[in-house]
């Protein structure tokens, strides 16, 4: 097809307009690093590393500002999706522009740490975009058409019915599917960024087989605690993939606050004291 | 009784103002109403409901006060007001039929005694007579045939009878707190809202409720219900028996009554004089029944037909209204302008004073001068235009000097084809010389095309015309179209039905002039959706250029209207027309093209089935989220709520999906906006851009949140206070959907931003690019294009 397509994702955004764009800065930023290195060492000042210096603030100040343009809803230019193709790609560039800009070195100043962090806050970035890239497709599998209150309405349910069984069940058996019934957690926290909790109507429907019951409401409960844990397993799977693609978040934008107090100062020093000073 | 001077049937509104008229006037009346109390109707409204007293420049005359207020004090005020008139009413009195005439009525009640009445004024709303059971037992207390106040019922056994909206509404509701059954009569709940299918599905599935499929109600006893299923008969115990079979139209009493009505259309009003007096010499007909749907209109009414019945001559309320509407035109009065509409305009060459007179006073009087546009090819309006005085031209397309362009004098009426298939103006208009025109609205046009049989046909007859010329023979003279525009003959598709099946005779040419369609084939096992078209265009012409059997099948994808031209014609039209050949020969070559890639993909076609069943098939634009990309962060619906007050119109997680795709909860701005059809002042618009959005007449009376198929209006107190992106930083929180929330409550839903530079919020909003909105000509577009 000749025309642009008709709808297209951030990274492909006008055919990865800023990708390219990205690029070219590079490459021109490159030309005249390579430009200022074949000059005569006396001729050599500060200019190039101030004027790399600042254009990586720029970008930097930018990408954060991206905070508040993803919030203003009613003015804004253009649409969202272009601002965050265009925010990867320059941030993305700032792997190469920073160290070119800080000459390749690296010491544990507050210079150093300024270079750290912004490779870190790319990092963090790097990772947000593989697990947009990677989740939203299984979050929607792994529902299959369910929302999530319909899943945890499920689940009330089946405790409703649950516990409507007790009567009808041994004590130790009722004792089992009570404490099941009754516990309304399906197990979240922090944890589940990392792995997903035990399965608990899982192990108390193991349990309740242990106890070798033959009656009809024991088949139920078995039945119903199957159902249940199937619903949880789903439930616990959503939340994972749900938390990871929200929990990088929290690490990419105080780190970028962090890079930005870090090259503030950085920069504050520099222009005071010149460098060795800090 | 003795015989009355003068009986008024129902006693909402219009009764009420009627009897208390009556009474000022010291005529001998009596009110009778079907229920236990004066206006029923307004009485079940919700509690605590905020009664609007639109429209706000009518003024009202009555004797009865009436302004902005919760329902419990207009309500109290009426009653009080009637009180202190001596207005007398006579309660639980139902109206069966009524004979007789002028002098001598005889209206017959439901507990079978009789009252007899000089002259009736018929005013029984809308509403209608609840559909009762007709079986043993019905008659028994614990049966109900509405429900105000599910709460009211706890831990009983309750059987809900009916398998529409009400029955699972009441059903589920009352599921909360009882032991319910709902006792449906078919096999599945096809009827329903598609979101009230799913959610009684849900709940029988997990035990919350039981059904019986397939049963009729036999009998009632006191504790039990007794059911024929196919399994043999059936007893449900229960304490308790909610039937919600719907209503009867009034119409069928007002027939009764010997007042006929001028088609069979469902939105058809009986005709009456200027003085609401039906055919039936006596009997008068006032408020919602008479096509007035607001309670001031219904009031001012009341009144007025009491002093037509003593033979005062009222001007109406709204008189003034219409002289400052006319005097627009500058050098006509009322009279004289009126008169020139009946003489000069042929479609409405029919009506009625009382409808003409009511016609405009909805419509607008504009005059325009010498090439000012009156609209433009590709607005969204959807008024019709006719010509009081003046002449104007018609650009079908936007060459210049124009190829084809139409030029109507006075008398002649133009914007048919927007307002019949919902879509975009195909042409732009422009005056020549100083134009009047006179522009009827979208409802107006709708309902007079349904009530009077003069206007459709003459309006019809033309529009083939038109339509033929407009899209299969531009550059034709109207000479050489005429004969075949007469021939052709129109149809109604209803949606499902088959326009014509693959291995047929083709034997005509579909002009599709409202809705759309599917073209299906069956490839190997498996029906394959191969392509979908839109009002606008034309199916079946390959079978009649190539004379082979048809090789698709064409059904309708939402209730359709199509002009058939026959073989013969048709080859008529391309010996006078030779382009048309070729661009039949170009049509199908594109077809051919789309036809072969789909083919390729079966999947494709489904998913194009699942985009038209969701709203393709009558939407102007939908927003689609594509899963693939969507990442649930809900900027979408944060930006909709912070750019509406703090209620966000759109509900990303509700919704079917199928391969990716999904479908919010969100307005899908139809090409006939099944939401506008009841909404009593008029309150929801379709902007130039296609928007279809509400203003602030609403009255929140909720028809159209229940009109809605796809759910997509809640009902909410819109001024909420907006948000600044800081605050929303700092909170943090989405924009919920409308909670319940204090003050008068209005209908809301998405208006695509019409306001806001830019478009809709919500797809600015979304970072990653999975919300998108498209309209349907492109979803074919979308599922076979590149960037997937
Ligand atoms: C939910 C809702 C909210 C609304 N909100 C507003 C608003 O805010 N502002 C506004 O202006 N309009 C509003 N409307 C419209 C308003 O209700 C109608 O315009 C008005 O009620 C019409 O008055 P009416 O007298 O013609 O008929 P109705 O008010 O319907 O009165 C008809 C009366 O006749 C009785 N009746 C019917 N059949 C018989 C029979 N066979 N024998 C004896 N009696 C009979 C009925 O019981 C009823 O009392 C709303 C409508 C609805 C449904
Ligand atoms: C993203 C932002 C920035 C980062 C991560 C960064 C990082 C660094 C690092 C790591 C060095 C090397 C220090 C060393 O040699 O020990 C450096 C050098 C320097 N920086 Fe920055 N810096 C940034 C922005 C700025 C800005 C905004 C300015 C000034 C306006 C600036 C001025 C300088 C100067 C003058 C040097 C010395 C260069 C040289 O000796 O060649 N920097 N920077
Ligand atoms: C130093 C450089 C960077 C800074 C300062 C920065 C800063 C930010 C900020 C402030 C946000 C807003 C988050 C919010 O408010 O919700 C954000 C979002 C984001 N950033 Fe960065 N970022 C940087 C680099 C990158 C890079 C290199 C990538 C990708 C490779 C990236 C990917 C993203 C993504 C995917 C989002 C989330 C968009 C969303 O879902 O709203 N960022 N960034
Ligand atoms: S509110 Fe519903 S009926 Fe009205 S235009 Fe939107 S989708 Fe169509
Ligand atoms: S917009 Fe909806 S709620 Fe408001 S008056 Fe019209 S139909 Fe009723």
């Amino acid at each position: 097809m000749s025309a642009a397509p008709l709808h297209s994702g951030f990274l492909t955004h006008k055919r990865m307009m800023f990708a390219w764009l990205a690029l070219l800065l590079v490459l021109a930023v490159a030309a005249a690093w390579y430009w200022q290195e074949m000059l005569p060492p006396s001729a050599v000042d500060l200019g190039f590393s101030y004027g790399l210096g600042t254009l990586a603030l720029v970008i930097m100040l930018w990408l954060t500002w991206f905070g508040v343009r993803k919030r203003s809803y009613a003015k804004g230019a253009g649409r969202l999706k272009a601002w965050l193709s265009a925010h990867v790609y320059l941030g993305l560039s700032l792997v190469f522009l920073v160290p070119l800009h800080g000459g390749f070195t690296i010491a544990p100043d507050i210079h150093g740490i300024a270079y750290v962090l912004v490779l870190v806050t790319v990092f963090t970035g790097l990772f947000g975009v593989a697990f947009y890239g990677f989740y939203p497709r299984r979050v929607t599998a792994n529902r299959e058409g369910l929302t999530f209150d319909a899943m945890l309405k499920r689940i009330a349910e089946i405790d409703i019915e649950l516990r409507g069984l007790s009567t009808q069940l041994s004590e130790a058996a009722n004792n089992i599917v009570r404490r099941e019934a009754e516990s309304g957690r399906i197990g979240g926290g922090v944890g589940i960024l990392f792995a997903r909790p035990i399965n608990k109507a899982r192990r108390a429907r193991q349990a309740l087989l242990r106890l070798n019951l033959d009656s009809d409401a024991g088949n139920r409960a078995a039945a119903l605690l199957e159902s249940k844990a199937a619903v949880v397993d789903r439930l616990q799977r959503d939340i994972q993939m749900r938390s990871r693609l929200r929990a990088w978040l929290l690490l990419h934008v105080p780190l970028s606050l962090a890079t930005l107090a870090a090259v503030i100062a950085h920069a504050a020093g520099m222009l005071m004291f010149g460098l060795g000073s800090v | 009784m003795s015989q009355v001077q003068v009986a008024i049937v129902g006693s909402g509104p219009a009764g009420l103002s009627a009897g208390a008229r009556a009474a000022v006037r010291g005529l001998s009346h009596v009110v009778l109403e079907r229920t236990e109390q004066p206006s029923n109707t307004i009485f079940r409204f919700q509690k605590g409901k905020h009664v609007m007293a639109q429209p706000a420049h009518t003024p009202l005359r009555s004797e009865i006060p009436f302004e902005d207020g919760r329902r419990e004090d207009v309500l109290a005020a009426w009653l009080a007001r009637a009180e202190e008139l001596g207005v007398n009413f006579r309660f639980n009195s139902e109206v069966t039929g009524i004979t007789g005439s002028r002098g001598d009525f005889v209206i017959s009640l439901a507990d079978g005694e009789e009252v007899r009445a000089e002259t009736v004024v018929l005013a029984v709303g809308l509403q209608g007579n609840l559909n009762k059971l007709r079986v043993p037992g019905a008659e028994l207390p614990h049966v109900g045939y509405q429900l105000d106040d599910p709460d009211e019922f706890e831990h009983e056994r309750i059987a809900v009878i009916g398998g529409g909206d009400a029955s699972i509404e009441n059903a589920l509701a009352l599921a909360e707190h009882n032991e319910v059954t709902i006792i449906n009569r078919s096999d599945e709940f096809a009827r329903a809202k598609s979101a009230n299918e799913s959610a009684i599905l849900a709940a029988i599935e997990s035990g919350r409720m039981d059904v019986a499929y397939n049963a009729n109600t036999i009998a009632i006893e006191p504790d039990t219900l007794v059911l024929e299923t196919p399994e043999g008969e059936a007893r449900i115990p229960c304490e308790r028996i909610i039937a919600r079979l719907g209503a009867a139209p009034p119409r069928k009493l007002v027939e009764a009554c010997g007042v006929e009505f001028p088609t069979e259309e469902r939105n058809a009003l009986p005709e009456v004089s200027p003085q609401y007096e039906s055919n039936v010499p006596g009997l008068y007909v006032v408020g919602a029944l008479g096509g007035f749907p607001l309670i001031k209109q219904a009031l001012n009414q009341g009144y007025e037909v009491i002093e037509h019945i003593v033979g005062e001559d009222v001007e109406p309320a709204d008189a003034p209204l219409l002289r400052e509407k006319i005097s627009a035109a500058q050098g006509w009065d009322v009279d004289g302008f009126l008169e020139a509409v009946r003489t000069r305009v042929p479609i409405f060459a029919e009506l009625n004073a009382l409808v003409l007179r009511d016609t405009m006073l909805e419509s607008e009087v504009h005059s325009f001068t010498d090439g000012e546009i009156v609209f433009r090819r590709n607005d969204y309006t959807n008024s019709l235009y006719v010509v009081i005085e003046g002449a104007v031209r018609i650009h079908l397309d936007d060459e210049m000097p124009p190829k084809a362009s139409v030029q109507l004098g006075q008398g002649a009426f133009f914007g048919e084809m927007g307002l019949i298939s919902g879509r975009r103006r195909n042409a732009t208009v422009s005056a020549i010389g100083n134009a009047l025109l006179l522009e009827v609205p979208r409802r107006r046009m709708i309902t007079l095309r349904a009530s009077v049989p003069s206007v459709r046909e003459a309006m019809d007859r033309e529009a083939v015309a038109r339509s033929i010329q407009s899209h299969l023979a531009p550059g034709l003279d109207r000479d050489s179209i005429d004969d075949i525009a007469a021939a052709a003959t129109i149809h109604n598709w209803s949606k499902g039905q088959v326009l014509f099946s693959e291995g047929e005779e083709g034997d005509s040419l579909h002009l599709i002039r409202r809705g759309s369609v599917l073209v299906r084939k069956k490839i190997g096992d498996h029906d394959v959706v191969l392509n979908y078209v839109a009002a606008g265009n034309y199916v079946g012409e390959m079978a009649l250029v190539s004379g082979e059997p048809r090789n698709a099948t064409v059904a309708a994808a939402a209730d359709c209207e199509t002009i058939r031209i026959e073989r013969d014609d048709f080859n008529r039209l391309m010996d006078r027309h030779p382009d048309l050949r070729t661009e039949i020969e170009q049509v199908r070559e594109a077809r051919a093209a789309i036809t072969a890639r789909m083919a390729e993909s079966p999947d494709q076609g489904s998913l194009i089935e699942f985009l038209v069943d969701q709203g393709g098939k009558e939407a102007t634009d939908i927003l689609l989220i594509d899963e693939s990309l969507c990442v649930g962060c809900d900027n979408c619906e944060k930006a909709c709520a912070g750019t509406h007050g703090g209620i966000t119109r759109l509900d990303r997680e509700a919704g079917p999906t199928y391969a990716d795709m999904h479908v919010p909860t969100s307005c899908r701005h139809c090409e006939h906006p099944h939401c506008m059809s009841d909404c009593p002042p008029d309150a929801i618009k379709r902007a130039m851009g296609g928007e279809v959005y509400i203003t602030d007449a609403c009255i929140g009376c909720g028809n159209c949140q229940r009109n809605c198929p796809y759910d997509v209006i809640q009902m909410a107190n819109p001024q909420m206070g907006e948000r600044g992106w800081l605050a929303s930083l700092l909170g943090g929180m989405a924009g919920k959907r409308a909670e319940v929330s204090d003050g008068p409550k209005q209908a809301v839903k998405c208006d695509m931003c019409l306001d806001i530079d830019g478009g809709p919020a919500c797809v600015r909003a979304c970072p990653t690019g999975a919300a998108i909105r498209v309209h349907p000509s492109e979803v074919i577009e979308l599922v076979t294009g590149s960037g997937r």
